[in-house]
């Protein structure tokens, strides 16, 4: 495949994350800057022809988004949400109780939940701080930012 | 010829003394694994009274025999092992290799490519957050009442004196057990047929063998646990 740009698109097109600029390189082997050369060239482009969606830049990583006002029109044909269930539940005992230890999450939520706390990690939605033998975890800016919060405590209210 | 075993032998034998027996007149090295596998179906249908250890073996061997088989079709299904690439030249070159090339008009049935579709996933809600923390802290509860209700632990754990402690006078008292002979059954340990006491008995026998004073084995599967004092254990004893 000689089209850089093609291959950029039909990446974003199947992925349900974010893509880093090495992820892609790797697996499109293509170099990263003709990668990162194609992704603004894609993103002028969906602008410019006013695309229903845009190329959004998340947690380190490159996807296409569906614009606000399209979103909520087509909510219905995508029921499913791009946090799963279990991982959800990590993450909104993490909100609710955060700063709270993985210790802690771990003996609530059950082993999985080593596994759940390193994609809210990757996705940018925790942060987590070495203490002692475990570490410390509680929600970034990020996460308040995907759910529309000001601050944690208005998700504990 | 096939070599016969007995099916109290079957229920001792370790996995590879089976193997060989069912192979026994077969090439070593072109072992034809479905017929293995027919034999040693056919060698269970025959043991109709298993003993409790039976089935246990079975499994192990049937794993054995799954992964001798896994890894022939593996073998003929592509070198690569990720299943992708041109799949009907990967089969077609090991069948070459393995000199079984098939017959004209043999169908080769072609990998099934399934097309990759954008999976749409929209943003979770704040109410669908709020909905996981309740389940989440209802999942909690949950825990916390098994936990009362499981006051104590199923299998009880030694208390009172130290662990070294222990150990240390079940290796003078195995050592006066010996009396001339070279090991002691597990059993003799124990004064009853307490769960607690056997615990507690064992722990101590695991950190001797790891202090190299004695020397657990068990020459049957499940069967009963031999307790061999070493000779480094005996100098040790006699200090």
């Amino acid at each position: 495949m000689g089209n850089v740009k093609a291959a950029v698109e039909a990446a974003l097109f199947v992925a349900t994350k974010p893509l880093s600029l090495e992820e892609l390189s790797r697996v499109l082997r293509f170099p990263a800057e003709e990668i990162y050369a194609a992704l603004e060239e894609i993103a002028a482009e969906l602008e410019r022809e006013g695309k229903p969606y845009r190329l959004a830049r998340k947690s380190g990583g490159y996807l296409l988004e569906l614009l606000e006002e399209y979103a909520d029109l087509v909510r219905p044909l995508a029921p499913g949400g791009d946090i799963p269930e279990p991982v959800l539940r990590t993450l909104a005992l993490i909100a609710y109780r955060g700063p709270i230890t993985q210790a802690e999450v771990v003996k609530i939520r059950g082993q999985r939940a080593y596994a759940h706390i390193r994609e809210l990690i990757d996705r940018g939605f925790v942060r987590a701080e070495r203490k002692g033998p475990t570490k410390v975890l509680e929600v970034t800016e990020e996460f308040l930012e995907y759910f529309g919060l000001e601050s944690p405590e208005d998700f504990r209210a | 010829m096939r070599v016969e075993i007995s099916p109290e032998r079957l229920a001792r034998a370790d996995w590879e003394t089976v193997l060989r027996a069912l192979t026994a007149d077969m090439d070593p090295w072109d072992i034809d694994i479905v017929e293995l596998v027919r034999r040693f179906r056919e060698y269970l249908q025959e043991v109709r009274a298993l003993e409790l250890e039976v089935p246990g073996r079975m499994l192990l061997v049937g794993a054995v025999l799954l992964r001798l088989k896994s890894e022939v079709l593996r073998e003929l299904n592509g070198r690569n092992g990720n299943g992708n690439g041109h799949h009907t030249e990967d089969l077609a070159l090991a069948a070459e290799e393995a000199d079984f090339l098939p017959e004209e008009g043999v169908y080769i049935a072609p990998e099934l490519r399934l097309p990759v579709v954008r999976r749409p996933r929209r943003k979770v809600t704040l109410a669908e957050l709020e909905r996981a923390l309740r389940a989440a802290l209802a999942q909690e509860k949950q825990k916390k009442r098994r936990g009362r209700k499981r006051t104590k632990p199923e299998v009880p754990v030694p208390q009172g004196e130290p662990f070294s402690v222990r150990a240390k006078r079940l290796f003078k008292r195995l050592l006066a057990m010996l009396n001339g002979k070279r090991e002691v059954p597990f059993r003799m340990l124990l004064s009853q047929e307490d769960p607690g006491e056997v615990v507690a008995r064992f722990m101590e026998l695991l950190h001797l063998d790891a202090e190299g004073k004695v020397v657990l084995t068990q020459r049957r599967f499940l069967g009963e646990l031999i307790v061999r004092v070493t000779e480094d254990g005996k100098r040790k004893g006699r200090r």
